[in-house]
């Protein structure tokens, strides 16, 4: 299959999810209570550098 | 997910929430926020870019989403920039430095404000004109090998001082610093000059170039050979003399860096160095130094060795001047055995001369008292005549009897004033202080007593004491005094003032009257032995009053004076040392 094919199959979440990993820098979302939604691989390094 | 991991997050850094929970509420209250900010968490230096945008779920917000970006390397790069372009600025915009950019060919693309006040133009005027165009013509010549070579790439750089023609027709000069700007493809893509006004700088080269050749043709021109040394006794430079000099000597002229200990021989060595030690330690040295290049005969030499210190009073070295001074040396002998033969002279022409005087004062003493006795018989035997023959005398020869007599007593009264000068020469000085307040007044108290007339008013000023013989002053005084009465008792109101001053080592006494004074072009007479301005009916005197006086201060080692006129008083003065 071709990239093209798999994005055709893929959800819109798996679409948005690979969209955000490709951004430059950190990308995450919260709810109205700030509790995180989503983020990407960027955030989770991050915060995982400043608490080693 | 929930909040697993930012609630980690929140409770470390608990201080900061409340800022981010602000912007969060912002942006669930439906605002889009952009905003850079440091994290000092993360890296302190670090810059990051923030978005915040709010999650629609069907018209109503659901959440926010954001969208963090690290700039620091954007950041870095932009204030790199902006030094960069400060720093550029700063340089182009310095008062001291003229910066000029140029296309291969040297024809001016820009120019900053500095390099424009030099050349007197704007930079309207300047641009697209040709190096050449300011530059003095005969630098041109001197630079463009130069630029050929810059602009060909064979150098890099090269720095010239020349002249430029400013717009106004002024010379100035500039020290240029020109170099090449290239591409990737080391391709020229301008040429950047530094422009340094350096005026003040030649005008002090040329002052100092100038003052060096007048300190160097006195050098030259000095009879002393003159030599400077290193703290290392290297010559450093020397004067045509010392050229002469070395010549003369070593028959080999030194060149500037040797050591000058070459030049001095063995026999001298440690005398030299002693020298020299003394002279590098700060204080200078004189001698005389004599030699013999031709046998039997000695020649002399007058040595200074001084040390050279800088503003710090170090010694960097020292000067050597040798003059020759044979001839003096030679000169002041013949001098000094002059003076010994000349002193000798003197000494037997003085004993001689004293010898003489002594003779004549004795003939004179001895002539005057001999004629004493003789006349004393005139005198006697004229007086027997009047008395004894008196009534065969006729009243002429009683006449001529009378004149024989008052001749003889007058000339009885010089020989007289002839012992007196001759003891006021002859009698031994007896050396004390002297209050002259006191014998000036004695001494008019005794004119008063012995002059029935007297009526002269005396004021006697201050009188300082002196050292002489009193009984010399006292005839000084008697003889001025008297004198100032005598010739102004005539007067309705005669007055005699006595005074004194002091100045020059001295003490200047003076004696003036308000009598009838006399014409100056006869006070040379004044002082002669015998000599009167006045005849004898008019005042009695002899005429050696004054000569007294005179002989008598020099015997004191001072001098007399007078200043007169015709009726208006005379003022004599004499001074003595202190």
């Amino acid at each position: 299959m071709t990239e093209e094919n798999d994005i055709m199959h893929s959800s819109p979440e798996q679409i948005l999810l690979a969209v955000i990993e490709n951004f430059d820098g950190l990308i995450y979302s919260m709810d109205k209570n700030l509790c995180l939604t989503a983020y990407n691989t960027e955030f989770k390094k991050e915060i995982q550098n400043i608490f080693g | 997910m929930g909040d697993s991991v930012l609630k980690p997050l929140f409770e470390k850094y608990e201080a900061d929430i409340p800022q981010w929970k602000e912007r969060y509420t912002r942006a669930l209250h439906g605002e889009r926020l952009r905003f850079e900010s440091k994290i000092e968490y993360t890296n302190p230096d670090s810059y990051w870019d923030f978005s915040f945008t709010p999650i629609f779920f069907k018209e109503q917000i659901s959440g926010v989403a954001c969208h963090v970006r690290n700039i620091t390397a954007e950041r870095k790069k932009e204030l790199e920039h902006k030094q960069s372009q400060e720093l550029f600025k700063l340089i182009a915009e310095n008062p001291l430095l003229g910066i000029v950019w140029a296309t291969p060919e040297g024809i001016m693309i820009n120019a900053n404000d500095t390099f424009c006040k030099i050349l007197e133009s704007t930079l309207v005027e300047l641009r697209d004109i040709y190096y050449g165009n300011y530059t003095f013509p005969e630098d041109l010549e001197k630079e463009k090998p130069l630029f050929e070579k810059l602009k060909k790439g064979e150098i890099e750089n090269y720095v010239l001082e020349k002249r430029y023609v400013t717009r106004r027709g002024n010379v100035k000069w500039v020290k240029v610093n020109l170099s090449t700007a290239k591409n990737k493809e080391n391709e020229i893509q301008y040429i950047t000059c530094v422009v340094q006004e350096i005026g003040e700088r030649k005008n002090a080269q040329t002052q100092l170039l100038q003052s060096e050749n007048n300190l160097r043709a006195i050098l030259d021109h000095m009879n002393a050979a003159c030599m400077l040394l290193d703290s290392e006794l290297r010559i450093v430079t020397y004067n045509k003399p010392a050229e002469k000099w070395m010549m003369r000597y070593v028959n080999y002229v030194f060149s500037e860096g040797e050591s000058v200990s070459k030049f001095i021989p063995e026999n001298y060595a440690s005398f030299a160095k002693k020298v020299l030690d003394v002279a590098m330690a700060g204080t200078p040295y004189r001698f005389t130094g004599k030699y013999s290049l031709v046998e039997d005969q000695l020649s002399y030499y007058d040595a200074r060795i001084a040390p050279v210190m800088n503003a710090d009073q170090k010694v960097l070295g020292i000067v050597v001047t040798v003059e020759e001074i044979t001839d003096e040396i030679n000169a002041q002998a013949e001098i000094k055995t002059l003076n010994q033969n000349l002193e000798a002279k003197v000494k037997a022409r003085t004993a001689q001369l004293e010898t003489s005087t002594k003779e004549m004062e004795a003939f004179t003493y001895s002539i005057s008292h001999d004629l004493r006795a003789p006349l004393r018989n005139i005198n006697g035997f004229a007086e027997i005549l009047m008395e004894d023959h008196a009534d065969i005398l006729t009243s002429e020869m009683k006449k001529n009897l009378s004149v024989i007599k008052s001749n003889a007593i007058r000339m009885g009264l010089f020989i007289d004033s002839l012992l007196e000068i001759s003891r006021s020469g002859r009698s031994a000085m007896v050396v004390n202080e002297v209050n002259m307040m006191n014998l000036v007044e004695e001494v008019v108290e005794e004119l008063k007593m012995l002059n029935n007339n007297f009526r002269a008013e005396i004021i006697i000023g201050l009188l300082p004491s002196i050292k002489g013989d009193i009984s010399l002053l006292r005839q000084v005084w008697q003889n001025l005094i008297s004198n100032a009465v005598k010739y102004s008792a005539q007067k309705q109101h005669p007055r005699v003032e006595i005074a004194a001053s002091e100045g020059d080592g001295k003490i200047h006494y003076t004696v003036k009257d308000n009598g009838i004074g006399f014409d100056m072009q006869y006070s040379h007479k004044l002082f002669g032995v015998f000599q009167r301005l006045h005849r004898d009916n008019e005042f009695e005197g002899t005429g050696v009053g004054l000569a007294i006086v005179k002989r008598i201060v020099q015997r004191h080692k001072g001098n007399v004076g007078v200043q007169s006129a015709p009726n208006a008083g005379t003022t004599f003065y004499f001074s003595l040392p202190k």
